[in-house]
């Protein structure tokens, strides 16, 4: 029992294989079974972060950090840590899993065994992303969730859904493999050591900096995504089933702006400094380019897509900000958007299981057909454009809070932004839901089931707990920035100087 | 006089058991006419004893570290080192032999000493401390694949023996003309000569014609093993050579041949380094960015997967130069250099045989599967299948949990030790662009619908094979540890 209290990030990482395995005993025909069992076992991931939450200290450090030398020729270790940063994406991703394999339960009839085991090789990935504190396993966990994305738009996705998937997965390894080149280099650089906590006070000259920042940032900017390098996204949400849109929106575009947070501001300081008016503007045009695209979609999954360019916009402005408040609301933001825009997608594929499509224009008086789907579906729209009362109007307050300090003219445009959101939100909760309903088809649709109903609970709750309550999230998120150097490079950014 | 000659052949012990075992398969299958099944059992069986214990001596051989170097021969833990990957690659392609070769006809129990043949050429090949031993080695090698890769019995395979055979010995033509121009300027063959006489050469004060010479040799030599290891613009042969041999064969000529040919290249550059201005950095490293970019550029276009596979072969070389090209830069540490090759020429064995032992499976008997469209809808036909393929894929690509990731990673921060950081950039996008038609393979099996191809069932051997290599890939992109341990210990002592 002390093995696993000693090594719970280990227990956590590699839980969802006990999933894996079990899913491999049982036949494949049995596909109700299968989804039972693999609902079950995304549970055990779950209850883990849950565990660590309540074990876990905001003193700022990492904690259940675990060390074992694996390729001690590269000097590469097996190296676990959680800080209040990590420990909020861990939890979201360990909840995001359970309630997507719940909501797969009619729709997916095909090669279920492999789509449940996908999903929990994919949840590996995206763990091991959020825990590690080596460089390489770093890589290793970016790239593994590569393939499983891949196949999951591929086999079960909509009608373009190989275009989709190639070009996801070209995107990505081009930007991830120059941050390969870029983690040797750095490696060279911090005397042979992948460690990321020892690479904190590396004061690297500032061309180096800026060759290296440019290459993880290109990594991480395709994964945000921002503006211009985010062509790839709304093929592959649109593409993609409900539940892997779910995953892409809910944690894979955060670790992008994680890599960010964790990685190329902390390490790269002047350099990200001396970037920051250009990443600055293009956070900003993505803002209000991904608004002005949303309100012109004819089809819901792609307008949520393209918000989700303009709600990540936000996030990367908070992170740029220089300011306790913006870099707050950013990672604050990041939770809130994995849990604000997931529920969309898992709503959205709701009623796309029903109908078949998801053209607004097919849609028409919803409120007074599916009521109970009309108002969860209202509560997380306003949740979306930052609704006081909602999580997203702590996450949004804070980032314009925390950027006007040094950079007002981004904040005044992106607090238009805000209002775009209600725009192109509110405007096709109109559409859809309020008005006369003209196909005689939506009159057969039926309401919320049991099974949706407990499945979108969590989110709401989380939704009003955050918005009226976010004090416990705040709490764990600040010691952790602080003592993450983050402040040096906002210190730095607050000063415009170079700090010795 | 004797003890010299015993002593030496004790050090070529595996050169001796493999062409000795090949030779005596010979006699049953001289005396028989056609081949009953039995007869093929048993040479099956015996191929397989001689080279399991050829690994076995060779292994506690690497192990026991003694070297020799007498000039003429040179057994050290280079040497055998690359024997374990030769013998590797013959144990493999004799088990995906089993169905193919068995088709009846005259001289079929040739194949397995021929295999055997060409396995003790590539040994004697590592084991050469003289130039013209390379090139008797390097001959026999290169004749008894000429003679496999026309096994198929077809117009195709006769074309590509054909071809290998002409250009072939055109490429070795340019090697003994390079080696007799060495002969010219420093008077010997031996390695280890070439490697002394350098400063004495240039010393002196008429070094003007011989320092061209001396270029003009070592041109001659890169231009016969690049050939060999298909390096562009010497790569015109491989794939219609490839594509028109039996699968075995091909399989074993991707991995075989061309480590053998990278050892050649290996012995050849360290013998040459002490002699001033040759640029052998810049050279490889074009040599590497032509053959990476052009392999990957028209391995896109191919439908043909042996096709695919064998541009994409030309690709994984231009990989494997970028770590000879580190080896010879000024101040790189040789032991990390070439044990990132030995790694990716080991690793790369792994993934290209089982990729081949698919297309191998997909072709019995009708003669299908050598379109990537024949390969629609294998996920949902014959799972496990696709999922090898889809790893072999996948680890040939690059990327992470594999053994294909390991060794390009390895490659790369060699590489950037010494600061050839534009070649490693090269290298990064052409990874990239290989993803694409390496997933293409991936989504032909699990995206589309399935066809009404036959599948025959799995035999043993294939099953093994595929299981082995699976695990191989798996294993050794997980914990490479001990394999890097061994490729660095053998690279730590360079003698000649």
């Amino acid at each position: 029992m002390s093995y696993f209290n000693n090594h719970l990030l280990s227990a956590l990482l590699l839980s969802p294989l006990l999933g894996v395995l079990a899913l491999l005993v049982l036949p494949g025909q049995a596909t109700r079974l299968l989804k039972k069992t693999a609902f079950v076992f995304s549970l055990i991931p779950f209850f883990i972060a849950l565990l660590l939450y309540s074990r876990f200290e905001p003193v700022g450090t990492f904690q259940f950090t675990e060390t074992v030398p694996w390729i001690p020729s590269f000097s590469i270790f097996y190296r676990l840590g959680l800080d209040g940063v990590s420990l909020l994406l861990v939890l979201l991703t360990t909840l995001l899993v359970p309630l997507v394999l719940a909501a797969s339960w009619t729709d997916v009839q095909k090669q279920v065994r492999e789509y449940c085991i996908l999903f929990l090789i994919l949840e590996i990935g995206m763990l091991g992303v959020f825990l590690t504190l080596d460089l390489f396993l770093f890589y290793i966990f970016w790239e593994l969730m590569l393939i499983p994305m891949y196949l999951l738009i591929g086999i079960w996705g909509g009608q373009r859904r190989l275009y989709a998937a190639i070009k996801f997965v070209l995107y990505t390894m081009v930007g991830s493999l120059l941050m390969l080149a870029a983690l040797i280099t750095l490696y060279f650089k911090a005397g042979q050591s992948f460690d990321l906590t020892q690479m904190r006070g590396l004061h690297l000259p500032l061309e180096t900096q800026q060759w290296l920042f440019l290459a993880f940032a290109l990594a991480f900017a395709i994964k945000v995504p921002l503006f211009p390098l985010h062509t790839w996204l709304p093929d592959a949400h649109t593409e993609a089933p409900t539940g892997a849109s779910v995953i892409l929106a809910g944690v894979l575009l955060k670790m992008g702006t994680y890599g960010f947070f964790r990685f190329a501001l902390p390490l790269f300081p002047e350099a990200t400094h001396y970037f920051s008016p250009l990443l600055i503007t293009l956070a900003v045009i993505g803002i209000l380019y991904g608004a002005l695209v949303s309100m012109v979609q004819p089809d819901m999954k792609k307008l949520v897509a393209y918000s989700s360019v303009a709600h990540l916009g936000f996030v990367m402005l908070g992170l740029l900000s220089g300011t306790m408040e913006g870099v707050s609301g950013a990672v604050l933001q990041m939770i809130n958007h994995g849990i604000s825009t997931g529920a969309l997608f898992f709503l959205v594929g709701m009623l796309y299981e029903r109908r078949h499509s998801r053209r607004i224009s097919d849609y028409g008086g919803l409120a007074s057909l599916m009521p109970w789907y009309t108002v969860a579906f209202v509560i997380v729209s306003l949740s979306s454009i930052g609704l006081p009362g909602t999580n997203g109007f702590i996450g949004e307050f804070l980032i314009l809070l925390g950027s006007f300090r040094f950079h007002p003219v981004a904040a005044c445009l992106a607090t238009g932004g805000v209002i775009f959101a209600a725009v192109y939100l509110l405007w096709m909760v109109l559409r859809v839901f309020y008005g006369k309903n003209t196909h005689a088809e939506n009159n057969l649709l039926k309401d919320l089931n049991g099974r949706e109903i407990a499945l979108l609970l969590p989110l709401l709750a989380l939704i009003f707990w955050i918005g009226f309550y976010p004090k416990p999230l705040l709490d764990k998120i600040g010691p952790s920035i602080e003592q993450w150097g983050l402040m040096q490079t906002t210190e730095l950014l607050q000063n415009g100087e170079v700090r010795p | 006089m004797s003890s010299w000659l015993l002593l030496n052949l004790k050090a070529l012990l595996p050169f001796v058991l493999l062409a000795g075992g090949g030779a005596l398969l010979l006699i049953p299958a001289a005396f028989s006419r056609g081949l009953p099944e039995r007869r093929f059992n048993r040479l099956f069986t015996a191929t397989l004893i001689i080279i399991v214990t050829t690994l076995i001596i060779t292994w506690r051989a690497w192990l026991s570290g003694d070297t020799l170097a007498s000039g003429l021969v040179l057994s050290d833990r280079i040497a055998y080192a690359f024997d374990l990957i030769f013998l590797l690659v013959a144990f493999l392609t004799v088990l995906l032999s089993r169905e193919r070769v068995q088709t009846g006809g005259d001289g079929q129990g040739d194949y397995f000493s021929l295999l055997l043949f060409s396995t003790a050429g590539m040994s004697l090949m590592a084991h050469s401390g003289d130039l013209i031993l390379l090139f008797i080695a390097l001959e026999l090698m290169s004749l008894a694949a000429y003679i496999l890769s026309a096994f198929q019995r077809d117009n195709k395979s006769a074309e590509a023996a054909l071809k290998y055979f002409i250009l072939g010995s055109f490429a070795s033509a340019f090697l003994l003309y390079g080696i007799a121009l060495i002969y010219g300027a420093t008077g010997t063959t031996h390695l280890s000569g070439i490697a002394e006489a350098a400063p004495n050469l240039f010393g002196a004060s008429e070094s003007g014609g011989t320092v061209w010479l001396v270029r003009l040799s070592v041109a001659l030599l890169l231009v016969g093993l690049s050939f060999k290891i298909a390096a562009v613009p010497f790569h015109l042969w491989m794939p219609d050579v490839y594509e028109g041999s039996p699968t075995p064969v091909t399989a074993f000529m991707a991995s075989g041949v061309k480590a053998a040919a990278f050892v050649a290249l290996i012995r050849v550059a360290l013998a040459f380094f002490p002699f001033p201005d040759i640029p052998w950095t810049s050279v490889l490293s074009w040599l590497a960015i032509l053959t990476m970019t052009l392999g990957n550029l028209i391995a896109l276009k191919q439908s043909n997967i042996k096709r695919m596979l064998a541009y994409s072969s030309i690709a994984h070389t231009g990989y494997a130069l970028i770590g000879v090209a580190t080896a010879m830069q000024q101040g790189a540490i040789l032991e990390d250099a070439l044990a990132s090759v030995f790694f990716y020429l080991l690793g790369y064995a792994l993934m290209t045989t089982g990729a081949f032992a698919v297309v191998t499976f997909m072709g019995q008997g009708t003669g299908e599967g050598e379109q990537i469209g024949d390969y629609a809808g294998l996920g949902q036909k014959h799972p496990m299948l696709a999922l090898t393929m889809t790893l072999f894929m996948i680890s040939l690509t690059g990327i992470p949990p594999t053994v294909g990731f390991i060794g390009k990673f390895t490659l790369f921060k060699a590489a950037l030790d010494v600061g050839l950081t534009g070649l490693v950039i090269v290298a990064v996008l052409n990874s990239a662009v290989s993803a694409f038609y390496y997933l293409g393979v991936v989504s032909m099996i699990y995206f589309h619908k399935e066809r009404d191809a036959f599948i025959p069932p799995l035999s043993t051997p294939l099953l093994f094979l595929l299981g082995f290599l699976s695990i191989g890939v798996l294993y050794f992109g997980l914990f490479p540890e001990e394999l890097f341990v061994i490729a660095r210990e053998t690279f730590k002592v360079i003698v000649f």
